[in-house]
This record gives structure tokens, sequence and C-alpha cells, in this order.
């Protein structure tokens, strides 16, 4: 089977300055925003909850994103501290959830960076898996009743064999449900370029993934 | 549309995100071209897989570890953030931007150099005017030749 040559990327995924949005963002529109207020008078309460309230899907991007479990966690927990320490250059014209995944994609990068860009721990986000997911919640939909932890692990390495610039923004889109125009907030990139990228992803998974997808493509 | 541009927007009219002009051009070459319909077959597929990982994650709970070490300080600002925040929150108050615009101004003036330049006026005495522009570089003293400080050594 040969796969798409996936070529190099040339635009670094934070090379530009963020786009100036023209509004606050509405409490209707950013559901944290009541926290975050709090949190910034001082009231450690608040950014407990939102450390409860988020935890999990920044959790479950920087797993995508690393590979480990344990990396995973570790980049969480450096993230929500990043988070502590910075927290004053989230501005309200984007949401905040948006501001903590730019957060985290960047302690994944400092993460990888520090490990010498070693290979991520392939074998374990398998084993990881099985062991995590046998406690979760019931299937909400029949998606994830056929996505077992055989093919969770299997799309996990999928997605590590990819290059980190394709990477982030697919994870970001298909995964995590980020509409373009937050993913290039949090990438700091155009949004053609994420629109680009998150193409170039999907053809490069697909051909990689090309015993699962294909029985559906020769049916059509 | 071409196959190859067709190509390009499948991810996009896959997510409906394209423009319907485009979209319908698309639809229009996906009529007649089976490779193309394949790939968006595909591609959809590929799509309900990665969506397949959204639910189930087993996330441990990460407050307690991330509170212990805020209390430890780990999570402290820097020195240079606690400027920067502070600047934020002055600058934000209702006075903030007309002083900090006063204070640049006033800076701009004591630190803005002078120059003295003289002009002639024809028919009339010379005089001496002050000019408030680019401080004109200042007349450096040659060092006296090698023959000189050698005398002076010895």
């Amino acid at each position: 089977m040969s796969h798409p040559r996936v070529t190099a990327v040339t635009q670094p995924l934070f090379d530009r300055a963020r786009p100036i949005p023209a509004a606050d963002v509405p409490e209707s529109v950013d559901p944290d925003r009541d926290l975050v207020e709090r949190w910034r008078r001082g009231e450690t309460d608040a950014f407990a909850a939102l450390v409860r309230r988020h935890q999990r899907r920044v959790f479950g991007l920087l797993l995508r994103m690393l590979g480990n479990r344990e990396e995973a966690e570790d980049a969480a927990q450096d993230a929500f501290l990043n988070l502590h320490r910075h927290g004053h250059r989230f501005r309200r014209e984007s949401r905040f959830s948006t501001f903590l995944y730019r957060v985290a994609v960047n302690a994944a990068l400092n993460r990888r960076r520090s490990l010498g860009r070693r290979r991520a721990h392939v074998d374990a986000f398998g084993e990881a898996h099985a062991v995590g997911h046998a406690g979760s919640e019931p299937a909400p939909d029949p998606e994830q009743a056929l996505a077992g932890d055989e093919l969770r692990a299997r799309l996990g390495r999928e997605l590590l064999a990819l290059p980190e610039s394709l990477r982030a923004p697919v994870v970001l889109y298909d995964v995590e449900g980020l509409s373009y125009g937050e993913i290039a907030e949090v990438l700091a990139v155009a949004e053609g370029t994420v629109k680009s990228r998150i193409h170039r992803a999907r053809q490069a998974l697909r051909a990689r993934l090309g015993d699962l997808v294909a029985e559906v493509g020769a049916r059509s | 549309m071409r196959h190859a541009g067709a190509l390009r927007r499948l991810s996009e009219y896959l997510d409906g995100t394209l423009p319907s002009r485009d979209g319908k051009r698309v639809e229009a070459h996906l009529a007649g071209c089976v490779a193309c319909r394949k790939e968006l077959a595909e591609l959809r597929r590929t799509t309900e897989l990665l969506r397949g990982l959204r639910h189930g994650e087993d996330a441990p709970d990460l407050t307690a570890a991330v509170l212990e070490r805020i209390r430890s300080g780990e999570g402290d600002p820097s020195a240079s953030d606690r400027v920067r925040a502070a600047a934020v929150r002055f600058l934000s108050g209702a006075w903030g931007a007309p002083l900090a615009t006063a204070a640049v101004g006033l800076a701009v003036l004591a630190i803005v150099p002078r120059v003295e330049i003289e002009v002639s006026i024809p028919g009339g005495a010379a005089r001496e005017v002050v000019v408030p522009v680019a401080r004109a570089p200042a007349p450096q003293r040659r060092a006296p030749p090698p023959a000189a400080r050698d005398r002076r050594r010895f």
C-alpha cells in the first residue's frame, strides 16, 4: 500500500500575530466568563472549577498530541499552571476555552521539545487505553461502540505518525469539535492554512487507515 | 471544476463549509468522477472514526495536584508577568490611557535632544536659535598621532 507523501509544512504553527476580533465575546457565548472573572478577583475556588470543567478535554487533546497518558497528564498539569501564571493575557475577545486550548497546545509542544523529540510511547498508548477505557461510561452512540480499544489504539498510532503541524488541526477539528476559526486562533495561523492542513491530515490518515476505510470507499 | 480543484475542496465539502456556489461545482464534478466519489467516501469514514475518539476518555482528576502545585508557588506569575498584569490593569482603568499618553509625551519632551544652530540673516545680525531636532554628533577629539603619544610617554 502506498501512502501519500506528507510534505513538510513550511509555515510554523505559531508564526502570526493573533487576529484581533471586533468585540468581546458576550457572556451568553462564553459559559466560562463568570468563573474567569471570579478567578481574576482572586477566588481560588473559581480556578478549581475551571480546572474541573476543562480537564477532560485538555487531557484528551494532550493524549492525542503526545500519545502517552503519563506525558499527557503531566502536560495537562503544566497547561493549567501556565494558565494560572499567564491568565492575565486572556482577552475577552475570544472564548476562554479557545485560550485554554492554545495554552494546552503550547504545553504539548514544550513537553515534546523537553523530551528531546524522542518518539512518544506508541505501545504504551494502546495499553493505557485498554486500561483506561475499561471503567469509562457507556458508549453514547453507535460510533463509540465501533471504536473499541483496538481501533482507538490504531487511530492513536496513526495520529502520532502525522507531523505535529497536521496533527493539531485535525485533532482540534474532528476530535475536539472546534471550528476552523477557533483553530486558526489557537494555532495562530490563517483560516485557509487550517483548512488545507485538515484536508492533508485526513488524506494522510485515510491512506494509513486504508483497510479500515477502503471497504466503504469500494461500495460507493 | 477540474479534478484537482475538486479534490482539494473535498474536506470542506464534507464539512459543509464551502460556499454554495463552490459546493454545487464540486457536486457537479462528483457526479461524473468515480475517483473523487471514492475519495470522498473514504474521507468521510476517516472523520467518522476520528469523531469516535471524542467519547469514553477516562481522564484523571487533576484538580488537587494542580492546586497543590499552585500553593507551592509553581503557578506564580514571573516578575515581568506581574509588571505586565499591573500595566494592563492600570491601562484598562478610566484614567489609565490618558495618564499613560501624558507620561509618554512628557518623557519625549524631556529626552528630545536640542541643538544650537546659527542662522545668518542677510543684512542683519547673526542670531542664535534653538531647535529641538536630532542632536548633531558631538565632535570627537581625535587621538594624537602615535608620534605625539610616544613623546609624552618618554
